[in-house]
């Protein structure tokens, strides 16, 4: 916290207090999808710059005092004056600016991923040296009057999920470097995490390793049922009757839709650890679809018709990576 | 990626460094030693030719030998104490050193708190306003560099593109700052100088010095920078009664004069300080009576430790000691203008009844032999009508046949001999010196007292100046049962002198070099004279506001403004203050988000202005879509334009910020018939 060289053993006590801190923060400056930088949640305070200049004011205040010179004096107190208007400027420098995750395409779990922050400016003043400190990266980034600048934080993922991007430390030192105006937002990002992709055998439903997957069931014309329409469906499986009688789009489904369809099944793993398990699921669709054949998921509570396709193998992997959640499509 | 403080400097901030700090050692450098200036500079300059050829690292070597150099010149210059000079010497060398080797931004930071302190030192060795925003400016511009530091600014330099803006923003900072300043200096508590450096100073001053000989105080005549200023209670006494003592010298050699006490007074021993009570106060040999000026002296350096006052003078500034002779003697060398208050009373005896022997023995010796000639003429008077005869002989002699001027004869030899048969010419302390010499070869007490004469009295304000060109010498003689009492040669010689004063007594004089009196040439010219009372009076102002602000005027003040001083109404006042500041600056910060919406609408109007000029006929209560739609019509050759144009104005207006209000304003200006 301090990050003096050789004085790590003082930071204990501070370790503490940062948990108490973050408590704190967090009902103060909840997770949001948005941030404005306001009076209540920017805080500023001396940085180290800032006491070595108060020290240089008070070196010329004991000249002046020496010398029993009032100018010397009045040079120190102008020094004063400008320190403490640089608590308003360097609080303005952030004052009002905003912060939100802009969209990124998903990863897979242990890939580097781009998160793009995007600061959003409406004043007619400059925001200067806007440091984001995250995770030991620093990064800084100028925003112009009345426009967005962006700046991308650099992700190793580990979870699968949406990307749960903590707590950022946003700052500025502008413009002497002698106080430091920050803020702790904790941003709710549309990043989203696929599990690692680790082909595994599945087990069968007795627990023994088994060959593949689970049979398509019915042929290609047999209708199951009508389904809540998803954008992207052939226009031939909207149910146009139910449409033309005001029942909202609907969608015709069939099983075994594809020639040899196959169907990636939670069911097929058993016994195996939640996490591994997706992963499997996540290989086999990569698999499946570089194949390029017609593939479908069931999960406990999610079904995907089988099909193929960068969109369908997106929903699929969606689907894995929120997993308990269930995707809304 | 590496942290901001790692970084190399770039070229605009290492240009920045440099402007900083040859605007604030520039000067300091004046009143040093010119190598210092001459070093820092070449480090200085060392570093510019890196900077030009791309280099960043300077040779180990070149450092070396100029910091042994400066080292060496420090050590040979000045002596302990180590004083203000060897310190700014030691500073500004320093600095020049750091920037020559300091290649990244965490380094540069010494280097400009370096020069914040440097700049806070000039006014140690000059205190005029002009000085002070000297130092003001070059504040401006350390914190400029300072804020240029925290800035990327990778670009490469170019005078042509050169930004003003991050001035502008330093000012703006400045600008708020200086209100805050101006509470901090009256309301903050002066501490008592703990213990008062001497501020050595090698530049010469004008002014009277403790030795004189023939044609030392004429030589004063020829300047007319004040002495000081006088701000007098009551009424301005009359211009007679204006005697500024200022030094007593009672020893002579036969032909210049000294004060016999002179290493007495440098080492302090025969002074009376006010917080000390010593055995015997030599204070109780005056007898005070009638009523005393009350008056405070502005006196500007002197770098000697004399003061002036009318006699019988009494002050209590700390620092002031008063000396057998009715002299005042401060601490230390007057390095700076100081301001002391004195209460003289203008009768008084002193000494009435005896002086002591080694007084008596000093103020009757003629060096004798020196001048035969003139001692051969007091015995022939002494003998015709005793030692009384000797004063009214003199005035006589004086009177019928001698001329006061200020370019006298030069007297090599025996100067009292021949000013008084051969030259018979002479400025005052020709007078003086033949004055005492000869009432001691009488047998009478005598010594001289050298000092300022007169005055002048600004027509508006009221106080009185006193200039270098009012520098006299007269003499005081001993009497049973009077004690001293003045005598003033020159009076006799040329009344108008001390009845009129210096300037209108040489006015028409045409051997007053021209261009000693430049100001004077102008005289009569009612604007100029305005002009040099003003300047006068800003000065003045200058002395007693900001440099004469001391703990007794702050207190006064406050009592005048807050009714009584108590830390917490000291605190409420403090508080209040920057209350005020914060709430101007929440106030800026409203009228720039109105002046951000006001903006847009001006845009808008300045688009429907453009359309109208165009021929497309816009009334209020128009959607722009309706404007579009007939503009669309009425200039098909502009379709595009105007769809993109309306497209961003309505982007605008709608808060997707991504526009960029300028470039609008271009575009809409670009707008014309083809």
């Amino acid at each position: 916290m301090l990050g003096i060289k050789g004085f790590e053993f003082i930071e204990w006590p501070f370790a503490r207090l940062k948990n108490h801190v973050h408590g704190w923060q967090n009902r103060r400056q909840p997770v949001a999808d948005f941030e404005r930088f306001t009076q209540r949640n920017l805080y500023i305070f001396p940085a180290r710059e800032g006491f070595s200049f108060l020290v240089v004011v008070f070196l010329i205040w004991m000249l002046g005092t020496i010398y029993e010179n009032n100018l010397v004096l009045l040079l120190a107190f102008f020094l004063v004056a400008v320190f403490v208007s640089t608590i308003f400027s360097t609080h303005a420098n952030l004052d009002g600016l905003t912060l939100r995750v802009g969209d990124s395409d998903p990863v897979f779990a242990g890939d580097q991923l781009q998160v793009p922050l995007l600061f959003g400016n409406k004043s007619k003043r400059w925001r200067r040296r806007i440091f984001v400190r995250y995770e030991g990266q620093e990064h800084v980034v100028d925003v112009p009057p009345s426009a967005n600048a962006t700046m991308h934080l650099r992700i190793a993922t580990q979870d699968r999920g949406w990307l749960a991007l903590g707590r950022l430390r946003v700052y500025t030192m502008y413009p002497l470097g002698i106080l430091q105006a920050w803020s702790w937002p904790q941003l709710k990002s549309s990043c989203l995490i696929y599990p690692q992709p680790i082909p595994r055998d599945t087990t069968s439903s007795d627990g023994t390793e088994g060959v593949g997957f689970a049979p398509a069931g019915r042929g290609l014309d047999d209708f199951a049922g009508l389904e809540e329409w998803q954008p992207g469906v052939p226009a031939q499986r909207i149910a146009w009757k139910q449409y033309s009688a005001g029942r909202g789009m609907l969608e015709k489904t069939f099983e075994a839709q594809a020639s040899n369809p196959t169907w990636i099944d939670w069911e097929s793993y058993k016994g195996v650890p939640v996490e591994t398990r997706l992963s499997a699921m996540c290989a086999k669709a990569v698999e499946m679809e570089n194949c390029g054949q017609s593939y479908g998921l069931k999960l406990p509570a999610t079904r995907l018709v089988p099909s193929q396709g960068e969109r369908h193998l997106r929903q699929l992997l969606t689907a894995l990576a929120i997993y308990p959640e269930v995707p809304a499509f | 990626m590496l942290p901001s403080t790692e970084l190399q400097l770039s070229r605009v901030q290492q240009i920045w460094l440099m402007s900083a700090l040859i605007m604030t050692c520039a000067p300091i450098w004046y009143f040093l030693p010119f190598w210092v200036a001459a070093c820092s500079l070449s480090a200085i300059g060392w570093r510019a030719y890196l900077l030009s050829r791309g280099h960043a690292e300077p040779n180990r070597w070149v450092m070396l030998v100029l910091a042994v150099f400066l080292a060496i010149g420090i050590l040979a210059q000045f002596r302990p104490p180590i004083g203000v000079e060897p310190m700014s010497a030691i500073l500004t060398a320093a600095a020049g050193l750091k920037f020559l080797e300091m290649s990244r931004r965490r380094e540069s930071q010494l280097l400009v708190y370096l020069c914040l302190f440097i700049s806070a030192i000039q006014p140690i060795f000059a205190q005029s306003i002009f000085s002070f925003i000297l130092a003001l400016f070059s504040f401006i511009v350390v914190l400029t560099a300072q804020s240029m530091l925290q800035r990327d600014t990778d670009q490469q330099f170019a005078l042509f593109n050169f930004s003003l803006e991050p001035i502008r923003q330093i000012l703006r900072l400045v600008a708020v700052s200086i209100p805050l300043t101006l509470i901090i200096f009256v309301v903050a508590p002066r501490l008592p100088a703990f213990s008062m450096l001497p501020v050595q100073i090698e530049k010469a001053t004008t002014g009277i010095s403790d030795f004189m000989d023939p044609g030392s105080i004429s030589s004063l005549s020829n300047s007319s920078e004040v002495a000081f200023r006088v701000d007098f209670e009551g009424d301005i006494p009359q211009p007679r009664e204006l005697y500024w003592r200022g030094l007593v010298f009672d020893e002579f050699d036969g032909r210049a004069w000294q004060p016999e006490d002179r290493r007495w007074i440098r080492d302090g021993a025969a002074i009376i300080w006010p917080n000390r009570t010593p055995g015997y106060d030599w204070r109780d040999e005056i007898e005070r009576s009638g009523e005393p000026y009350r008056y405070s002296i502005f006196l500007e350096p002197t770098q000697e430790t004399w003061l002036f006052a009318l006699p019988a003078a009494v002050t209590t500034r700390d620092s002031v000691g008063a000396t057998r002779n009715l002299l005042l003697v401060n601490r230390v060398p007057v390095a700076q203008p100081i301001k002391y208050d004195v209460v003289s009373h203008p009768q008084y005896r002193h000494q009435p009844n005896a002086l002591i022997s080694s007084q008596r023995r000093d103020n009757l010796d003629f060096a004798e032999g020196s001048n035969p000639r003139t001692e051969a003429l007091v015995s022939e008077w002494v003998e015709q009508g005793g030692a009384e005869s000797v004063v009214p002989n003199l005035m006589r002699l004086f009177n019928q046949d001698f001329r006061y001027t200020l370019e006298p004869p030069a007297y090599p030899g025996n100067a009292v001999d021949e000013f008084l048969f051969d030259g018979m010419a002479g400025f005052c302390e020709h007078f003086a010196s033949a004055t005492a010499s000869i009432l001691r070869m009488a047998g009478i007490p005598a010594r001289i007292v050298a000092g300022y004469q007169g005055g002048e009295v600004h027509p508006t304000e009221g106080y009185l100046i006193v200039r270098q060109y009012n520098a006299h010498a007269w003499v005081e003689y001993w009497q049973q049962g009077a004690g001293w009492t003045r005598i003033d040669p020159t009076a006799a010689v040329a009344p108008e002198r001390i009845e009129l004063g210096f300037e209108q007594f040489f006015l028409n004089d045409q051997v007053l070099d021209e261009s000693l009196f430049s100001l004077n040439r102008f005289r009569g010219m009612a604007v100029f004279d305005w002009v040099k009372w003003q300047l006068d009076s800003l000065n003045y102002r200058w002395l007693t506001l900001v440099l004469g602000y001391d703990t007794a005027s702050q207190f006064n003040l406050l009592q005048n403004l807050l009714g009584e001083v108590t830390p917490l109404r000291l605190a409420i006042v403090l508080v209040s203050a920057i209350a005020a500041l914060l709430i101007m600056y929440l106030l800026w910060n409203r009228y720039q988000e109105n002046r951000n919406v006001s903006s847009k609408q001006k845009i808008v109007r300045a688009y429907l202005k453009r359309l109208n000029n165009l021929g497309v006929s816009v009334k209020s209560g128009m959607t722009l879509q309706n404007i579009l739609t007939d503009a669309e019509q009425q200039l098909p050759e502009h379709r595009a334009e105007i769809r993109t144009l309306t497209q961003r104005i309505e982007q605008m207006l709608y808060q997707m910020h991504e526009v960029n209000m300028d470039d609008l304003r271009r575009d809409i200006r670009a707008l014309k018939l083809t």
